[in-house]
């Protein structure tokens, strides 16, 4: 398959999606998905980007639903910013139709060829639609939006849009809603703010805002300080039991929704449950949709714990009884099934209208706010999200990264709006190693080089692995070769690809190739892609490792497969080292080949039966000579005395949570409050080490850090569990992210800066404002100590969170 | 028989000393079953040994002649008063057999239902669920099995008793509540043995012999699995103490949330056998509906007050999937009404009350008694 095809004509499916969605829509369908339990949900989710860098108003898609016979495409409700935001990012759920009876087309025989079907829905069908909207809108005399130009319109008109979807999750049918959508804003009984707030100029509005799963929102440390009333102004529970199952639903169903999944309650709703069901918190959630039921993936809020739970509780828990007013919580309760498959596969579209709902849910807050107070303020959001993947290009450039930035930096226009994330728990998995030019190692004069990767697959894993090698522009696919040898010695080669099309607009699978086991069997597949901006991957998906696997599949041999990269060229050497950029911008030598294990647990309640694969690396030194785990790479070129002569692949800098690596997003780390150094686990950026004492810092990492271990012998810190009263404790860095949103919320309330100050201090998120709160800067430490900056960033938060 | 050498022959009071002697050690170790027979005096303890030297040596001090009758006091003729100087064990198993000689039953084979009676009066109507309806539980089964790891500490704790828990609840001690723990113990051990008769007519499979995949926590015990029987005690117990509690409303601060907590707690030990993979949800429903009239009995019979309880009906097919702690309580306070399962026009079943439950039932409320104003002619 070749680049060549212009956009504009007939797509193929290859270059509609990348390299997951082959294997899930294709193999992988069969092995991960019966564990998952969602084989037979007909409800797909995607993300769609336009390509050609085109925007289109929000506006003239919020809530949108068309149809034709084979395909009906539903969107969420967008955030406008009241007309202004114009996005290139699209969430949306679609079906499948076939026949003459309409039958839905279930998850499983959905197949990658179908996105087909979709492209020429957008085609043909979306688009025009848009296009009449905008007509419609500026024939009536209004503007669509200030700055949508005719030359834009004629291009949606023109069908020259050029789209790449993302797969990601299918919804569990038990909780779609196929109502209309409509907004509704109820009263949230705002009163006038009484003193100490007494003049209506100084009144702030703060919203702290949660993205999360199994979030108990009628939990008594959501609630007003006497308890009467909740704190919680909108919940949208994407994975709760809709109106025909739902008793609560069907007491108060009308013909609209605000939500195409999932329930919203909203302060009134919630106060409402809380009346009712006011001794009984199992019959509330139970009400309310949130309970496990036969049949339906199981929820979290059935258990006595959960994430969500434990983080809101950090993140705004127990509001001070001052500016509890002030003060709102906005939280989305992501369907927990979702973040099962912890290969990256679930989430982004879930996320992403997340965000859309979380900030017009801000502006109507902000209204209301204002309508009681006589004031004009806009609202200052905090966002947290404690989520995060292991792949991707770590820049920023994924997509839901992509797209959660736009949506941030359109805000950030008018309000000050920031997003706070975990650096990620994965700094000793074993999950990223960095080739580098030295590791190309030739066995004589004229040989190719090559340089090679252990990777170790643990026996009995029942879902998929993957691992993504993404190469660095300076070294273009075409000049490397590589082969995945596997445990019982047969091999699958690949060339790289020369590109013509140079376009960031050229994205897609461009190679392929199916992996064998001994005698034939298909057991994986090795891809040559180009993601967004053009960078180049190749992606190794592997099928689960244990037997007994669902009707009678293959299984990949489990022990390890070594993946050889080889530099091809007559004259090797005469391929330079890999240039890349460093955080400052001063030029780097040799950035390296990022090598990155998709993480793969089994997390929560799933039961999916994952086990973590792992790098392999026999230059790592696993243990320190206290014998504590090595929190160190070893590479010489850092700490010589110990790494001499070492040159591992294997990385702990670098282990960054992928989808953390936006601009505008503020990264945390977690660290023992004991001790003051970082958690074992907490991930940190990439660094280079090219000689003794000359480190390079690349790309985004922690900004930040709070407690997210007691001590040595008191895991994780305590925060609320699921029903008022229980307590856990839990580990993590999901735990640090929202107690810095937490001070920095509160910064926000006390601070006095004018509408340019917000503006200008965006850039730098805000970092300004977090020095004006209990920070302790990072003292001086040697270069990747466990309490220097590489790993805490400049500063670390003292005031421990209590619950 | 301790070796007391050729003056014993001659010493025929030695026998009522004998018997006096592992008394004495039988106060002493006042809750040991094992003691309680008068059994052989000789043994391994040395207070025996030293008792019956010391017995020898002094008891020419107390003369040579016959007890005088007529100043031999008898005990009042079957009298509960009595019943203080029995020990707890003893105290239980009269109380049992007071509970058995009016448990009755009855059979309906063709309708698979039973007819449990009290003094020959029907007070529970109960009919057996289809094998349909068992194989639709298995996924409420299976799915609570996820919460087997939050709750497995309660579940092992709760094999063989469930006082500890409603003891927690209401703050009882040792010290302070021996008789309230007695009345747990007791009402948990006659609901227990009541419902086997149930579970021995209905005959129904436990989950795990339906579903392969189940897997219980604990063996899976060696009876019936409808009704069940944690659901059973738990519920008696709540209702017995509900009722115990309501006669004292001064003593606890917090009395109406005591009393939800108390509600809250035997739904989760019943639902705690549905996580453990030993029964299913309609084996709760049933247990629970039944552990509530063992309760009413017993109250009824103990009490002061009501001396009449409601006939109640477990009709399953009209009960909904799930056991929720909602619907058991209104289930409990409607067993009049048909849609929850009982019979349109409920009997009335007279309780006669029972002098030995009642001694216990009194000695309970006195623990209760903080607060509590009294009346004149008031009994305790």
């Amino acid at each position: 398959m070749s680049l060549q095809t212009t956009p504009g004509s007939a797509a193929e499916p290859d270059f509609l999606a990348g390299p997951f969605e082959k294997w899930m829509l294709e193999y992988g369908k069969y092995y991960d998905l019966p564990a998952l339990r969602m084989q037979d949900s007909p409800y797909r989710t995607h993300v769609a980007e336009a390509l050609n860098g085109s925007l289109v108003p929000a506006s003239l898609m919020d809530g949108l639903c068309l149809k034709d016979k084979n395909t009906i495409v539903r969107l969420p409700a967008l955030w406008t910013d009241s007309g202004r935001y114009q996005l290139s990012f699209i969430p949306f759920v679609c079906q499948g139709l076939q026949g003459r009876s309409n039958k839905q087309v279930s998850f499983k025989d959905y197949s990658f060829g179908d996105l087909v079907d979709l492209d020429e829905f957008f085609g043909k069908k979306f688009w025009m639609e848009i296009a009449e909207r905008a007509r419609t809108k500026s024939n009536s005399g209004n503007k669509v939006s200030p700055s949508t130009s005719a030359k834009s319109l004629d291009n949606l008109l023109s069908k020259k849009q050029q789209l790449f979807f993302r797969l990601n999750y299918p919804i569990d049918p038990s909780t779609y809603d196929d109502r209309p959508i409509a907004w509704h804003v109820p009263d949230l009984g705002f009163r006038k703010l009484a003193s100490p707030v007494p003049n209506a100029k100084d009144a702030s509005l703060v919203i702290t805002a949660i993205i999360d799963d199994g979030i108990p929102f009628a939990h008594t440390n959501f609630r007003t300080v006497d308890n009467a009333r909740t704190r919680v102004d909108f919940c949208w529970a994407q994975g709760a039991t809709t109106p025909v199952r739902n008793e609560l639903a069907e007491s108060r169903s009308g013909k609209t929704t605000t939500v195409p999944f999932g329930r919203e309650y909203a302060a009134p709703d919630i106060n409402e449950l809380l009346q009712q069901y006011k001794e009984d918190e199992d019959a509330l959630y139970g009400a309310a949709g949130l309970l496990s039921e036969p049949g339906a993936p199981l929820k979290p809020l059935s258990r006595m714990q959960s994430h969500g739970a434990h983080v809101l509780d950090a993140l705004s828990g127990n509001w001070p009884l001052a500016s509890e007013e002030q003060c709102r919580i906005i939280a989305v309760d992501l369907p927990s099934s979702a973040s099962w498959d912890a290969s990256g596969f679930g989430t982004d579209m879930f996320v992403l209208s997340a965000m859309h709902y979380i900030f017009k849910r801000a502006d109507d807050i902000e209204k209301a706010f204002n309508n009681a107070n006589g004031t004009n303020v806009r609202a200052r959001l905090v966002v947290n999200l404690s989520y995060g993947f292991t792949g991707g290009p770590h820049d920023g450039s994924s997509l839901i990264e992509a797209a959660l930035h736009e949506m941030i930096e359109q805000r950030r226009r008018s309000a000050p709006t920031a997003l706070t994330m975990p650096s990620g728990n994965t700094f000793l998995e074993n999950l990223h190693s960095v080739v580098m030019d030295k590791h190309f190692a030739a066995t004589d004069k004229n040989a190719d080089r090559e340089a090679t990767l252990r990777w170790k697959l643990a026996p009995d894993d029942r879902t998929s692995s993957f691992l993504e090698i993404w190469l660095p522009p300076e070294l273009p696919s075409s000049n490397i070769e590589i082969t995945v040898e596997s445990p019982t010695g047969s091999k699958c080669r690949m060339r790289g690809k020369k590109h013509n099309d140079k376009s960031p607009t050229c994205t897609g699978i461009c190679d392929q190739k199916d992996i064998l086991a001994s005698a034939g069997i298909k057991v994986g597949r090795l891809t040559l892609d180009r993601y967004r901006r053009g960078k180049e991957r190749f992606m190794i998906a592997l099928a689960p490792t244990a037997a007994c696997l669902p009707q009678g599949l293959p299984a990949a041999p489990s022990g390890n497969w070594i993946v050889r990269l080889k530099k091809m060229s007559a004259n090797a050497n005469a391929i330079g080292p890999m240039n890349g950029r460093a955080k400052n911008s001063s030029r780097v030598k040799d950035v390296g080949i990022d090598c990155y294990i998709q993480h793969d647990i089994s997390y929560g309640q799933g039961n999916t039966g994952a086990r973590q694969s792992y790098f392999v690396d026999d230059q790592d030194i696993p243990y320190n000579r206290q014998g504590g785990f090595n929190q160190v790479d070893s590479v010489e070129g850092l700490r010589p005395d110990r790494n001499r002569g070492r040159k591992a692949k294997l990385r702990r800098f670098g282990s960054i949570n992928g989808m953390a690596t936006a601009p505008s997003t503020i990264v945390v780390g977690g660290y023992v409050e004991a001790t003051a150094k970082a958690s074992v686990y907490s991930s940190a950026r990439a660094l280079r080490y090219r000689g003794p004492y000359s480190i390079d810092r690349l790309g985004k990492g922690v900004d930040i850090s709070a407690v997210t271990e007691r001590s040595q012998w008191h895991p994780g810190i305590i925060g609320a569990g699921t029903r008022s009263g229980i307590t856990v404790a839990l580990r993590g860095t999901s735990s640090a992210a929202p107690q810095v949103a937490r001070q920095l919320a509160k910064a926000m309330l006390d601070s006095t800066w004018t509408a340019l100050d917000w503006r200008q201090n965006a850039d730098v998120n805000y970092r300004d404002l977090l020095k004006s709160i209990e920070m302790t800067e990072v003292a001086d430490r040697p270069t990747a100590h466990p309490a220097s900056e590489d790993r805490l960033g400049a500063y670390v938060l003292r005031e421990t969170f209590q619950t | 028989m301790p070796l007391l050498g050729p003056f014993h022959a001659s010493h025929a009071s030695h026998a009522s000393h004998a018997s006096h002697a592992s008394h004495a050690s039988h106060a002493s170790h006042a809750s040991h079953a094992s003691h309680a027979s008068g059994g052989s005096s000789f043994s391994a303890y040395g207070s025996e040994t030293g008792l019956q030297s010391s017995a020898q040596a002094i008891v020419h001090a107390a003369g040579f002649g016959e007890i005088n009758n007529m100043r031999v006091k008898a005990l009042k003729f079957s009298s509960s008063d009595n019943l203080s100087r029995w020990s707890v064990n003893i105290r239980r198993q009269i109380f049992v057999g007071e509970f058995l000689r009016n448990l009755d039953w009855e059979i309906e084979s063709a309708k698979s239902i039973l007819h449990m009676k009290w003094a020959s009066m029907p007070f529970f109507k109960l009919k057996r669920p289809t094998a349909r309806r068992f194989a639709q539980e298995l996924p409420y089964v299976r799915d609570y099995a996820d919460q087997r790891a939050d709750r497995s500490a309660e579940i092992l704790s709760q094999l063989d008793s469930i006082t500890d828990y409603f003891a927690m609840v209401l703050g009882l001690t040792g010290s302070r509540n021996p008789f309230t723990l007695e009345l747990i113990g007791l009402v948990s051990h006659l609901a227990g043995q009541a419902v086997m008769i149930p579970k021995h007519v209905m005959a129904c499979r436990r989950p795990d012999e339906l579903d392969g995949r189940l897997m219980p926590l604990i063996p899976t015990p060696g009876h019936s699995s409808f009704p069940s029987g944690h659901a059973t005690q738990a519920a008696a117990v709540s209702t017995v103490l509900q009722s115990l509690l309501s006669q004292c409303p001064d003593h606890f601060p917090d009395h109406q949330e005591r009393i939800s907590l108390i509600k809250m707690m035997a739904h989760r030990i019943a639902v705690n056998r549905t996580v453990a993979g030993v029964h299913f949800p309609i084996d709760s429903w049933a247990g629970a509906f039944f552990g509530t009239k063992v309760g009413e009995i017993f109250t009824a019979a103990a009490g002061t007050k009501v001396g009449h309880i409601s006939a109640a009906c477990f009709e399953p097919s009209k009960t909904k999937g799930d056991f929720f702690f909602d619907d058991m309580h209104e289930a409990q306070k409607a067993t009049t009404d048909q849609s929850s399962g009982g019979s349109p026009k409920s009997k009335m079943i007279k309780v006669d009350k029972s002098d030995e439950l009642g001694w216990l039932w009194r000695n309970c409320i006195a623990e209760f008694a903080v607060g509590a104003r009294r009346r004149r002619g008031q009994t305790s």
